[in-house]
């Protein structure tokens, strides 16, 4: 019986080219009995960690290995025997992907001797029938390699072959060099040839029909057997076999990488141990200025203990370090993740969550016996978050530094999309099959014909595309950077991955993933970026420049009742994560009155909890309305603080442990199958073993569905209880400065725009119902920025800065600013001294002039303008002077009316101070007898009525099952509408298309929520276009801003 | 298309826009500009087709070949200059009705059709007929034309005429779109309050000029009246162009060639009187469909003879279908010479005929899709690798990569099935020991392959998996055979495909 072991395998990580991922390849060779698979991608090593996670399962030995292609000469495998010849080939890599653009690699011949120490070199031929193998590159090999290197030979049955194997043989035997067998595989059954026959389309741009010779001839490129190899090669029996001699000389593994937290941090004389917890009690001393309570002592004590058992203490100080550099920047930083609450970081300035406030258990989080890193994520500024990496790069180098890569999969539409047009289908089909509705009812309904979108079922290019659409679904199509995940290593992290240059100027990444990174145990520290921290950084500074008063994140005054009262009042338009409408209907239900309560309202309105229908019996177990109990004792423990209704991913986890017995490995292994069950699907294997678990350990048949859908939800959208309570203190620090200082709120949250929930138009509005005086954009008195002016009374009131209009760039506004100062505050008195002084575009001057900014020199919008359409850009004084083309006939403009004004605003800078459009609407609409917005709090429920307005936003949750929710806005106020599927269907081009909507419908309360249900929908938005009085209104009244569906 | 939801689509920024939409799309609340994806959630089964450049423009073609017969001077209107700057939405917007244009120069025409009023509104009554919504203006500049086939109301119908002098007060409510203005400019127009051309005529030209630029000054004076703007390049002569129509269709040839005879009589007289002949003459046939038939005849040197000419179309027009019969002919001099006092004869001996002008024959005599040439097509199965294809068009592409193994001189179409034994296996790696092909034994020798060609998965028609394989016999002929196996592999036959030298 021979024996054979499959040296030559191209997996779906060479993007577009392998068409089977490294798992299935792996396992299709131990079900062959291979003795070994080397996974050989193309100048990459992205795949070869799943490779190792099914060889270790399966048993087969793994060689971890990379095809070379070169610039200059034909390729080779290279096969590392040893770790040290592993590095060089990652160190290789990392020179070949560093030089080149992202996704390609350049090397030669050249670097490549240079790192051939230990590896095994087997050279391929040429791909073209005709074309030799050089033999000066052969002997260059050689030379170097000796008898590590080998020659291929591939039986493909591609016609000549006969002739072309001896050929390669003879030249072997005349070179001395040693011939091996392998089969070019590019997958690991043959029915994938189909799936690489459309890969090589995609990556040719071409339809499968036209791809001609850029296609395999035939379907033999698949893994086979040992005897169907031998029966290949008749001749060459020594050529078979020497694939396991070769096998037998690598003898390196992935699991002989192992990780090192950097360890920069600490003095040479003293331990990474001791280092932190020095610096752990200096700031516990900064934190607890009054003392540290004993409480606290004990905590930190115990931390420390447990760090110091697990070696932790680099990891600490690094993250430590970061957040340090940050502080120093005058970077807002907040970390979270499951280490992130503890006493040690919050004394280490990590997060400002007090431990001592929210009470979470350490161990809960780190523990020994996963064996995994602890997870701290630091969110930054979302404008300064580059700083922060810049940083790292360049503390640790390139070299030990990267981020962690993403891996693109193809997805329903995306799959969808390119096998149409590989399959040639036009693009009227193309899109109609990958549009969103299609693809989800493809997966979700096995009788959804797809007669019912108008296409030929029976067309066999629609069902080959389908078919394959699902085939490539979960493939990798490119690698892309992970938002923020950073690996730093002690030694280098080149000799251990691979790194390439990313997509964006500054950025490198490794090769893997993050689920990669945790099966090899890597440490990965996300710096991520929040748009909350760069408005509370920019609110804390206004702060302190007009009140004198300098705050931070941990020093805001807590447990203030006023803002608790706000909050429940659901008045929180801008505050962090609670403005939308989904949590403003909970915050009246739920009325947070302490720090906690804000935990659960953050964590409550998620996927997870709503899937697991445990929104309802927490918010009635909390209103007192049903007794709270526990379904064991042991589950009293888990769930005492939530009622007994598990909210927290950590406690659906302990579910698992506690009630179902899973071990805490298997808990994590149910975690992770939940996070990526989308491409590999193995989660009704733990479904079982859960929801049986705990079936037969007395629990209810309902309760443990529900436990385990919740556990489905969170697979997305994973949300632990460390992560809410980070988030629950940006929650209260934001709802507090708009409690106390609304104009600064505003201010700054203007000023870090895009970000949140709502348009500008909405939040400026707010702030006016709070009373801030809002003074529009003036040459005169604006900066780039929103600033803080003051009224005669004394009190803030908020300048819009140049930033609102819509178009208009920074530097711009900077020139204007300076040529205003260099002016020593003499104001613009007119155009021409502003044209002359500022030196702006005439284009630039236009659009001041339609975002109506000339005000302050009694210019309205209109004379503006005029005026501005007739000035030569960059006129000089000498012009002014001579007056030459200055004289104009004076001329009468028709004025503008009202509502041509609004429109002007909405145009040019997205909201208007003026009016709102519906107060000049109301009129003209009261055939349509709709009632404004304020008057729904006084009607009774189930009255029939009427509500017109803006739409302002649009969603449509995946947890609502098709329910639409729209927004209107009118000039009392805000009327939420609910549209029902059925509804929906019927009025879908009012839903999709209205700027200005007419509701019919019920009234619906539950408690201080309001609905409006609605029955009929009617479009309205010509209305609005009429207001402009002008034949092209539609296009000059377009931009009245919606966020939809995000 | 018209009982359903359509529209066509361009790509912009890498983004699908509707670009036109019918009126069915529009009750459903389509407008072209929209992203089609929004346009999808609106309305789910809505039809699309991509916007095809080059047929768009075929069916103008056509359509001004239609118009032909109300002036021989005809031109297809320039598409908007700036579509492509702003938005499709805003272009859509401030293009303001109807896209595509057609011009005529009516001068010296209209009396043919009855008066200017009569022949519009014949051409809007036969255009509407055709299928096709269509809005006409006369007017004596280019400009008001434009302005009034757009955006005049609708008080006659689908046309209307702005008789001598009367222009000004025609354009002054229209609004100021109507003169084929940049987006940008009439946005800056509205936005400062000038709606209509009237606005403008009241202000002073100076604030126009430094504000708007010279084009819109143009524009406006293109459309008063204040400077020309010719249709078409030629300086303006009576056309020699000559017409008849039908009251009952015709259909026969002998019909066909009688209105011929009249046209050529007509014509030829006219010719005679100016002393010139033609050198290019176009008869084109309007049937009742809406098509049209055209035939050219060209001569190298000025003709004027109509027994001449007739002779030269009778050869032409032999093949001209009727359909439902023909409403219509015309016969216009495109292109005239001064007579030369000789006349020479015009067919001749070609001496020296090289191939090209051998191809060049064959390609008028049979049509350029009839004339054929062998090419070569990317495909693995041998009967697909060559097809032939007209021999106009794009040059051969001698340089494929020849990634393909050796193929035989000369292929056997189709294959031809032999007898032969050998055992099923698709391990098998080896041709029959021997064989009978056309009765005929023949002993392997020699042997090479196999290569195995997969079938074409998405064709519909398909080969089953083929080992090919050279083989040799006693006598040192060389064959191509292949074993052709279906999905099973339990079926096998031997062909012989193809013979080498």
């Amino acid at each position: 019986m021979s024996s054979y072991a499959e040296l030559q395998t191209t997996s779906n990580f060479s993007f577009l080219t392998g068409a089977s991922h490294p798992e299935e390849l792996v396992r299709r060779a131990s079900e062959l009995k291979h003795k070994a698979i080397a996974i050989t991608d193309h100048n990459t090593l992205a795949g070869v960690v799943r490779a190792h996670l099914a060889a270790r399962e399966t048993g087969i030995q793994l060689i971890v290995g990379a095809r070379l292609n070169f610039t200059d000469s034909t390729s080779l495998l290279c096969l590392p025997t040893n770790h040290q010849a592993y590095s060089r080939l990652t160190r290789l890599i990392t020179l070949g992907r560093r030089r080149a653009p992202k996704g390609h690699c350049y090397l030669s011949l050249t670097d490549f001797l240079e790192a051939q120490e230990d590896q095994i070199a087997i050279t391929l031929t040429p791909n073209e029938i005709n074309q030799k193998l050089s033999p000066t590159f052969l002997s260059q090999l050689l030379e170097a390699m000796d008898d590590r290197c080998y020659l291929a030979i591939q039986n493909l049955l591609q016609g000549g072959d006969k002739k072309r194997i001896s050929a390669l043989t003879e030249m072997a035997s005349k070179f001395g060099v040693k011939t091996v067998v392998t089969n070019d595989v590019h997958y690991h059954e043959p029915a994938r040839r189909k799936l690489q026959d459309t890969l090589t389309a995609i990556r040719n741009r071409c339809k499968v029909d036209n791809a001609g010779y850029q296609l395999f001839t035939n379907a033999e490129r698949h893994l086979k057997s040992a005897s169907e190899m031998a029966a290949l090669f008749p001749h060459h029996a020594e050529a078979t076999s020497r694939t396991v001699e070769i096998a037998a000389r690598c003898s390196f593994s992935l699991e002989q990488l192992s990780y090192e937290y950097p360890d920069d941090e600490a003095p040479t004389d003293i331990t990474p141990q001791k280092y932190l917890t020095q610096l752990t009690w200096k700031g516990a001393t900064w934190r607890y200025p009054d003392g540290i309570p004993n409480k606290v002592r004990n905590q930190i004590v115990h931390e420390l203990r447990l760090i110091d058992e697990l070696s932790y203490a680099n990891y600490f100080l690094t993250v430590h370090d970061i957040v340090q550099y940050a502080r120093r920047q005058g970077i807002l930083c907040q970390g979270r993740g499951s280490a992130a609450n503890s006493s040690v970081c919050y004394c280490l300035g990590i997060t400002a969550v007090d431990p001592t406030h929210i009470d979470l258990l350490f161990e809960r989080f780190i523990s020994a016996e996963r064996g995994e890193p602890p997870d701290i994520d630091v969110d930054f500024e979302h404008e300064r978050r580059e700083e922060v990496i810049q940083y790292i790069y360049q503390k640790y180098g390139r070299e030990r530094a990267g981020l962690a890569a993403t891996v693109i999969h193809y997805r329903g539409r995306s799959a969808m999309r390119e096998v149409a047009r590989a399959m040639g289908l036009s693009r009227d089909v193309e899109d109609a099959l990958s549009s969103a509705a299609v693809i989800k009812r493809l997966s979700k309904r096995a009788d959804f014909s797809l007669t019912e979108i108008g296409l030929d079922e029976k067309d066999p290019r629609v069902i080959r595309t389908l078919k394959l659409a699902k085939e490539i679904s979960g493939f990798p199509r490119h690698l892309s950077q992970h938002v923020g995940g950073f690996v730093i290593t002690r030694k280098r992290l080149d000799d251990l991955v691979p790194i390439a240059n990313a997509a964006m100027d500054g950025r490198t990444t490794i090769e893997w993933d993050k689920n990669d990174l945790d099966t090899l145990g890597f440490l990965k520290i996300d710096v991520l970026g929040l748009g909350m921290l760069s408005c509370i950084r920019k609110a804390f500074g206004l702060l302190q420049m007009h009140h004198q008063r300098a705050i931070d994140l941990a020093t805001v005054p807590s447990e203030d009742p006023e803002v608790y009262n706000m909050l429940s009042q659901a008045d929180s338009v801008g505050v962090f994560q609670v403005e939308s409408r989904a949590q403003m209907t909970m915050l009246p239900r739920l009325k947070p009155r302490t720090f906690y309560d804000l935990v659960i309202e953050v964590a409550i309105v998620r996927p997870g909890p709503i899937q697991g229908d445990m929104v309802h019996p927490y918010l009635r177990r909390r209103n007192g309305e049903e007794k709270v109990t526990f379904p064991s004792d042991a589950l009293r423990e888990v769930l005492g603080k939530t009622y007994g209704v598990p909210l927290f991913q950590e406690q659906a986890m302990k579910i698992a442990i506690v009630a179902a017995g899973f071990t805490p490995t298997e808990a994590d292994g149910l975690r992770r199958a939940m996070a990526t069950f989308r491409r590999m699907g193995s989660i009704q294997k733990y479904r079982n073993k859960m929801i049986q678990g705990m079936i037969n350990r007395g629990y209810e048949k309902s309760f443990s569905e529900r436990c385990f859908k919740q556990i489905e939800g969170f697979g997305d959208y994973g949300f632990p209880e460390s992560h809410a309570a980070s988030f629950a203190l940006l929650v209260y620090v934001s709802a507090w400065l708009k409690f106390h200082y609304p104009a600064i709120f505003t201010c700054a949250l203007l000023n870090s725009q895009p970000m949140g929930f709502y348009a500008p138009a909405q939040i400026v509005r707010d702030a006016r119902e709070h009373g801030v005086t809002v003074r529009p954009p003036d040459v005169n008195y604006s900066h780039w920025d929103c600033t803080i002016e003051k009224t005669s009374e004394g009190l803030d009131a908020l300048r819009l800065g140049l930033r609102q209009i819509k178009g208009f760039r920074k530097e711009l506004a900077k020139r204007l600013v300076t040529a205003r100062e260099h002016g020593n505050g003499r104001p613009f008195f007119d155009l021409d001294d502003f044209a002359r002084r500022s030196q702006l575009s005439r284009n630039a001057l236009q659009q001041l002039a339609e975002a109506d900014t000339f005000e302050s020199m009694g210019l309205s919008r209109r004379s503006a303008l005029w005026s501005v359409q007739s000035i030569t850009p960059n006129q000089g004084p000498l012009f002014e002077k001579t007056g030459a083309g200055i004289i104009e006939p004076k001329i009468t403009l028709p004025i503008m009316g009202m509502g041509e004004e609004i429109s002007h605003d909405y145009r040019t800078i997205h909201l208007s101070l003026k009016k709102h459009p519906l107060a000049l609407l109301r009129k003209s609409m009261l055939s349509t007898h709709a009632i404004p917005s304020e008057q729904l709090t006084d009607a009774k429920s189930g009255t029939a009525l009427s509500v017109a307005g803006l739409i302002i936003n649009r969603q449509r949750p995946s947890t609502a099952n098709g329910v639409i929710f729209i927004t209107l806005e009118d000039e009392t106020g805000n009327a939420n509408i609910i549209i029902w599927p059925d509804v929906f269907e019927r009025y879908r081009k009012e839903t999709l298309n209205s700027k200005l909507l007419l509701v019919r419908g019920e009234l619906q309360r539950e408690g201080p929520v309001i609905h409006v249900v609605a029955r009929q929908l009617i479009d309205m938005t010509s209305e609005l276009y009429s207001l402009t009085e002008s034949p092209i209104g539609s296009e000059l009244s377009k931009q009245y801003p919606s966020r939809d569906f995000h | 298309m018209r009982d359903r939801a359509f529209a066509l689509t361009i790509e912009r920024h890498s983004q699908a826009i509707l670009f036109a939409t019918n009126a069915i799309a529009e009750q459903v609340g389509l407008k072209p500009g929209m992203r089609l994806a929004d346009a999808r959630a609106i309305f789910p089964g809505l039809k699309t087709e991509a916007k095809q450049t080059k047929e768009d423009e075929a069916i103008l073609e056509k359509i001004r070949n239609w118009c032909s017969r109300y002036s021989p001077w005809t031109s297809i209107g320039e598409e908007k200059d700036d579509w492509g700057k702003g938005t499709a939405e805003q272009d859509q917007a401030l293009e303001g009705p109807g896209g595509a244009g057609i011009w005529l120069d009516a001068t010296g025409c209209t009396h043919l059709f009855g008066g200017e009023e009569a022949m519009l509104a014949d051409l809007t009554k036969k255009t509407n007929q055709l299928g096709f919504s269509s809005r006409a203006a006369m007017a004596e500049t280019k400009g008001a034309a434009w302005a009034l086939a757009r955006y005049h109301p609708n008080d006659k119908g689908n046309w209307t005429t702005a008789p001598l002098g009367e222009v000004r007060q025609h354009l002054i409510p229209l609004p100021v779109s109507a003169l084929r203005l940049s987006s940008n400019t009439i946005l800056k127009l509205h936005s400062v309050g000038l709606r209509t051309i009237g606005d403008l005529l009241l202000l002073p030209r100076s604030t126009l000029a430094v504000r708007y630029g010279e084009t819109l000054l143009e524009r406006l004076d293109s459309a008063i009246g204040n400077i020309s703007e010719p249709i078409s390049t030629q300086k303006y002569k009576e056309p020699l162009y000559v017409r008849l129509t039908f009251s009952e269709p015709i259909g026969r040839r002998e019909d066909i060639k009688a209105t011929l005879e009249k046209l050529l009589l007509l014509l030829c007289k006219r010719m005679e009187d100016r002393g010139i002949g033609t050198r290019r003459s176009v008869f084109t046939l309007y049937r009742t469909d809406g098509s049209i038939e055209r035939r050219l005849a060209k001569t190298a040197q000025p003709v004027c003879d109509n027994v001449i000419l007739q002779q030269l179309f009778s050869e032409l027009i032999d093949d001209i279908d009727a359909g439902f019969g023909i409403e219509e002919a015309t016969l216009f001099a495109d292109r005239t010479e001064a007579l030369s006092p000789h006349q020479t004869k015009l067919i001749g001996h070609n001496s020296n005929r090289d191939f090209s002008t051998l191809i060049d024959q064959l390609v008028n005599r049979f049509g350029p899709e009839n004339v054929l040439r062998p090419r070569l097509a990317e495909s693995h199965i041998p009967e697909r690798a060559g097809i032939l294809s007209p021999i106009v068009g794009p040059p051969l592409n001698i340089h494929i990569q020849k990634k393909v193994a050796n193929r035989p001189i000369r292929l056997l179409r189709p294959p031809e099935e032999i007898e032969a034994v050998t055992i099923v296996s698709k391990f098998s790696f080896e041709p029959p020991p021997i064989f009978r092909w056309r009765r005929q034994l023949h002993k392997v020798v020699m042997s090479e392959g196999p290569e195995r060609i997969a079938p074409e998965w998405w064709q519909e028609e398909n080969t089953g998996t083929r080992d090919y394989f050279q083989v040799e016999d006693k006598k040192g002929q060389r064959f191509w055979l292949f074993r052709e196996t279906d999905d099973e592999q339990t079926i096998q036959r031997w062909y012989v495909q193809g013979l080498f030298s």
